[in-house]
């Protein structure tokens, strides 16, 4: 098995389980999607290097756990991982170390609305779906915000159905070549790309997911 | 021939176009003994299982099929499963091939734990090395 998937669930133990940690491991498991989901136990145990030894790929939103936990598993399974997916309020509520050591590889999700800052971390996805578009900001806006961002900005930024659901509408193709050389100017990089289908493969960044694997990365989720 | 299934029935789930998919590939299992040969593994790659008699039924099925029909993506969705899902883990250990297993909306509880029996070797190696010692 190479992904495993668990949504809107609860995260369990046997009493058999806390009595020996050994007996568990899910060494199939390359890809972990973790989504709207809350554990009777501290979920660094029930996740870790050990249970899942050959785990590359994260992705994590809207769980119910503390920053304090989420801080302790990502620094143990950081070393191992090549890529994270975050939704962005992570940015501020990881212990700063924790954060030094993920940011190069994790993306950081954010859904596209109006009032859009761009934070100083590598990698941040803007993304809206249809058909329940938010009305996020159009290219001149984000050129906008790029112009009063003082601080440093995303290395890459993706816009993934924010400022147009269609990324290549020709219509906007002047748009985009402007507010990529604007991005280019404060060493940002600007990707277009689809929206995210939560429901085919959890939102999986295509572009991302290539870059940081180099094409190694061959499995899907459903 | 084989075109027109593959680009009826792609090898991976969607839950706004399994049912379809599914009914597809039912009907062209009908049509003719060629369609039956090259749809009937479609059929089984992908699966969803909403009911403990589903889970208990692909288990069931399991060994006509053998590996020579294979399932690569397998969801369950717990709304249909009454208490906890815990004691169903045994009934897919045998799904050797699956590529992607994706478990939704268990509100009373998955035990990973339980999930590595799913062919895990590490497991079985941890078992025979307490035999062992």
């Amino acid at each position: 098995m190479t992904t495993l998937r668990i949504s809107d669930s609860n995260l369990c133990s046997t009493d058999t389980f806390a009595l020996s940690h050994d007996t568990f491991a899910l060494p199939q498991v390359g890809e972990l999607i973790l989504e709207l989901i809350t554990s009777d136990m501290p979920i660094q145990e029930l996740i870790s290097p050990s249970t899942f030894p050959a785990l590359r790929v994260l992705a994590w939103s809207d769980n119910q756990f503390d920053r304090d936990q989420v801080s302790i598993l990502l620094q143990q399974l950081a070393p191992q991982l090549d890529l994270l997916r975050l939704d962005e309020d992570h940015i501020q509520t990881l212990d700063p170390p924790v954060f030094d050591k993920i940011n190069r590889k994790t993306l950081f999700d954010r859904l596209c609305i109006n009032d859009v800052s761009l934070p100083n971390v590598h990698s941040l996805r803007l993304w809206d779906t249809p058909p329940l578009s938010r009305n996020g900001p159009t290219l001149e806006e984000l050129e906008e915000i790029v112009r009063s961002t003082t601080t440093p900005l995303p290395s890459v930024l993706y816009l993934a159905g924010c400022h147009s659901l269609d990324p290549h509408d020709p219509a906007l193709e002047t748009a985009r070549q402007r507010f990529r050389t604007v991005g280019e100017e404060r060493n940002m990089e600007v990707v277009y790309e689809e929206s995210p289908d939560w429901d085919l493969d959890a939102g999986r960044p295509k572009e991302f997911y290539r870059r940081m694997r180099g094409g190694k990365f061959k499995g899907r989720s459903v | 021939m084989q075109h027109v299934v593959d680009s009826i029935a792609p090898f991976h789930y969607h839950p706004r176009a399994y049912f379809e998919r599914q009914f597809t590939l039912r009907s062209l299992c009908l049509t003719s003994r060629l369609f039956l040969q090259l749809a009937r593994p479609r059929l089984y790659a992908v699966a969803r299982l909403v009911k403990r008699e589903q889970v208990k039924l692909f288990r069931d099925s399991e060994q006509d099929r053998a590996k020579v029909i294979e399932t690569f993506e397998l969801v369950l969705d717990g709304q249909g499963f009454k208490g906890k899902f815990n004691d169903l883990y045994p009934l897919l250990a045998v799904s050797f091939s699956l590529r992607s297993l994706t478990l939704l909306n268990f509100y009373d509880g998955i035990d990973l734990a339980g999930l590595s029996r799913l062919k895990s070797t590490f497991r079985a190696l941890c078992i025979l090395h307490r035999a062992l010692n």
